[in-house]
């Protein structure tokens, strides 16, 4: 085989791929887009805290993912949680939600969290920074940050609400784990 | 530093050992690689252990490295926990006495290997642990061993979502009985009574037992005990008279020091144990302290393990304790194993990954995401499985020559493999835990890849034969006068229960023969 069929062959067979992956995304498909193509966390930048005014664009993201509404200062103070705790000991989140503050300052053209919560929505949405990450996505977003934001921040921002008592409290529990409280209450229903 | 007896590693068998000898009035220098975590931050680590961070992890990661060779890779990540109280820092409490016939498998069976002691000869070490631990548990499970007491604590009532286990498993005639934990049920030693924090694996009340809590306490109260943390030793040296005549330590730093022991106890669990004495290796034992037998790193077996689960159109509300109250040991005994292992059943409390991952894997925002969790959370059940392991030749602890750790030794080399015996049993317990699964009306059965308990054992094994062992049935080695080696790594066959508790038994009959022999006039 010469250098050139090879080459022809190469992108044959990627263009193949490539429409493959869009017509047909079986879950293993997806998953194969995902583990080639997914950003991922830089394991090895430092950890420490977010600057008061990153924390509240990460916390003014959160809102418009999880609530029609700004959050509550019991809310704010899962989220606020979740993001130090995150940004401290786990690698590669503080860079994370930097740039996640940064790019939405920058597309806010001013302090995310200083929009009223109707902008923000629609800066999210205009955006697409949200979690519904397709197939085609992967291929089509050039660039990396904002998938990034898609798909390593917005999930975990999310996950940080639903792990808080607040986000334990939407399904209905008095106590969320990590609370310690009434023993025998897992001896019956909740509620 | 001159000393009675030095006890490498602070775990569940050294920390207990010391407990126990200082008790008798022997004095005890404990070595504990790992450091010592403060009580005080145990609130900090839970929070962590939430987030998903191990906050066990050793700061020193350079001596956490391990490389794993066999047909399943084998992980200590998650799976040990280096600092004083060892593995009983993260552990789920469950609380087991072997049965007797775990004790017979060759004799009933024609598998595996005898032990070269009975259940009654552990049976009154078992009380005795079960007193210093605080167990809770009842009486109530028709395949569990003969006991000569009643548990320390009541059991902790069954759960909510047990009632579903319990109706369908009684309907195919299987016995679901309270599981044992060593978790107050009631204020017990000094320890407040659990209040379902539901992160057991950083308990912040200090509720479940863990030993830096129960035994190191005590030892170092004695006056009697000097611990010191963040030492690892290094080598043990023999004398002409094929005794530890020293064992060398150090400290991050690497600066050496020694220990000048009458009796030494190596209790760093199965795996540093045995890399110890191939590391320790000499003129006198070219292949490794106290393996003449050549044994000393083999048959090493953990607990292969599955899950089974499916889901309700009923809530059975998880999460709101971090441990299991029912479990079922029927299939851990009888005839059948003669073809394939015995297995436990755990009837998990919380069979589903946490509301907050549910939510952020079902990439869903805003009000459609709040439906989805109320509509999908809270209606999963699932039956956990372990199963036991045959000792097999093939599965060891070794040195690997290619990695190193922060003193320039070779890691612990893993090779661990899954033999026919343990599949067929593993293949039984899904159709069991499906079946029961079925019976509560749960759709959609599923199984998960096998896995592995954070349990390791064998490699010292325990036997009357010097050929066949590494030590005796009181836990010294066969070729070294002075050396003892207690944890799991001395157990000759893997059993499907848990293994702390009988590592607490042994370690406490080893330190009564230990006691004797001190008090002994030279």
């Amino acid at each position: 085989m010469t250098r050139r069929q090879f080459v022809a062959a190469c992108l044959v067979f990627a263009t193949g791929f490539v429409a493959l992956a869009l017509a047909w995304p079986l879950p293993l498909t997806r998953r194969i887009i995902a583990r080639l193509l997914a950003p991922r966390l830089d394991r090895g930048s430092d950890r420490g805290r977010l600057s008061p005014d990153e924390m509240a664009s990460a916390v003014a993201f959160a809102e418009v993912l999880v609530e029609d509404r700004p959050f509550t200062e019991d809310e704010r103070g899962g989220v606020v949680e979740h993001i130090a705790e995150r940004t401290e000991h786990h690698p590669g989140y503080l860079a994370l939600y930097r740039m996640t503050a940064a790019l939405l300052d920058r597309h806010a053209a001013t302090r995310f969290a200083a929009l009223d919560h109707r902008a923000r929505t629609r800066l999210v949405l205009a955006r697409r920074f949200l979690p519904d990450v397709r197939p085609r996505d992967y291929l089509v977003t050039f660039d990396r940050r904002e998938l990034a934001v898609r798909v390593l921040a917005a999930p975990d921002l999310i996950e940080g609400f639903y792990d808080s008592p607040a986000g334990w409290a939407t399904i209905g529990y008095r106590q969320s784990p990590g609370r310690c409280g009434d023993l025998l209450r897992y001896t019956r229903p909740e509620g | 530093m001159d000393t009675a007896v030095c006890i490498v590693g602070a775990g569940a068998a050294g920390s207990i050992m010391a407990a126990e000898l200082t008790r008798r009035g022997v004095d005890v220098v404990v070595l504990e690689a790992g450091p010592r975590h403060d009580f005080a931050r145990r609130a900090e680590y839970a929070r962590r252990f939430l987030k998903g961070d191990n906050p066990w992890r050793a700061p020193l990661t350079a001596l956490e490295r391990h490389t794993s060779v066999g047909a399943v890779p084998y992980t200590l990540e998650w799976n040990r926990v280096r600092g004083v109280g060892g593995g009983t820092l993260h552990w789920e409490g469950y609380a087991f006495r072997f049965h007797p016939d775990d004790f017979r498998l060759r004799t009933l069976y024609a598998v595996g290997e005898d032990w070269p002691l009975t259940y009654a000869d552990l049976e009154p070490y078992y009380r005795q642990a079960e007193e210093s631990l605080g167990v809770a548990g009842a009486a109530d499970d028709p395949w569990g061993p003969p006991r000569s007491s009643a548990f320390p604590l009541p059991a902790f009532p069954f759960s909510h979502a047990d009632r579903f286990y319990r109706e369908a498993a009684s309907a195919l005639g299987i016995a679901v009985a309270h599981m044992p934990q060593a978790r107050n049920s009631a204020a017990y030693d000094g320890r407040a009574r659990c209040s379902a924090c539901t992160v057991c694996h950083a308990c912040p009340t200090g509720a479940k037992a863990s030993v830096d809590l129960t035994h190191i306490a005590r030892a170092e109260a004695s006056g009697r005990a000097t611990v010191l943390a963040d030492v690892s030793a290094l080598r043990l040296d023999v004398d002409a008279s094929d005794r530890v005549s020293t064992v060398t330590f150090a400290g991050h730093d690497g600066k050496r020091r020694q220990v000048t022991p009458r009796i030494c106890v190596v209790a760093g669990g199965a795996v540093e144990t045995a890399r110890l004495l191939l590391l320790s290796a000499s003129t006198r034992f070219p292949t490794g302290l106290a393996n003449r037998s050549g044994l000393v790193g083999k048959y090493f077996m953990s607990h292969p393990s599955i899950d089974v689960t499916g889901r309700l159109t009923e809530r059975v509300y998880p999460y709101r304790t971090g441990f299991s109250t029912a479990t079922s040991r029927q299939f851990a005994v009888g005839a059948a194993r003669r073809t394939r292992a015995g297995f436990f059943l755990e009837f998990l409390n919380s069979a589903e990954a946490p509301l907050g991952r549910q939510a952020a894997w079902s990439a869903k925002w805003g009000a459609e995401l709040r439906e989805h969790v109320r509509e999908r959370f809270g209606r999963s059940l699932g039956v956990r499985v372990y199963c036991e392991q045959l000792p097999e030749l093939r599965n060891s602890v070794s040195l690997d020559p290619d990695a190193r750790d922060h003193f320039g030794d070779p890691v612990p080399r893993l090779t661990w493999n899954v033999g026919a015996y343990e599949g067929a049993a593993l293949q039984a317990a899904r159709g069991v835990a499906t079946r029961i699964l079925e019976g509560t009306g749960a759709l959609g059965v599923t199984t998960t890849a096998m896995r592995y308990a954070s349990h390791q054992m064998g490699t010292h094994r325990m036997g009357d034969d010097p050929r066949a062992s590494v030590v005796d049935g009181n836990l010294r080695a066969h070729d070294v006068a002075n050396l003892y080696l207690v944890g799991a790594g001395c157990f000759v066959t893997g059993t499907p229960s848990p293994p702390t508790l009988t590592i607490a038994a042994l370690a406490i009959r080893a330190a009564d023969h230990i006691a004797t022999l001190i008090r002994r006039p030279a």
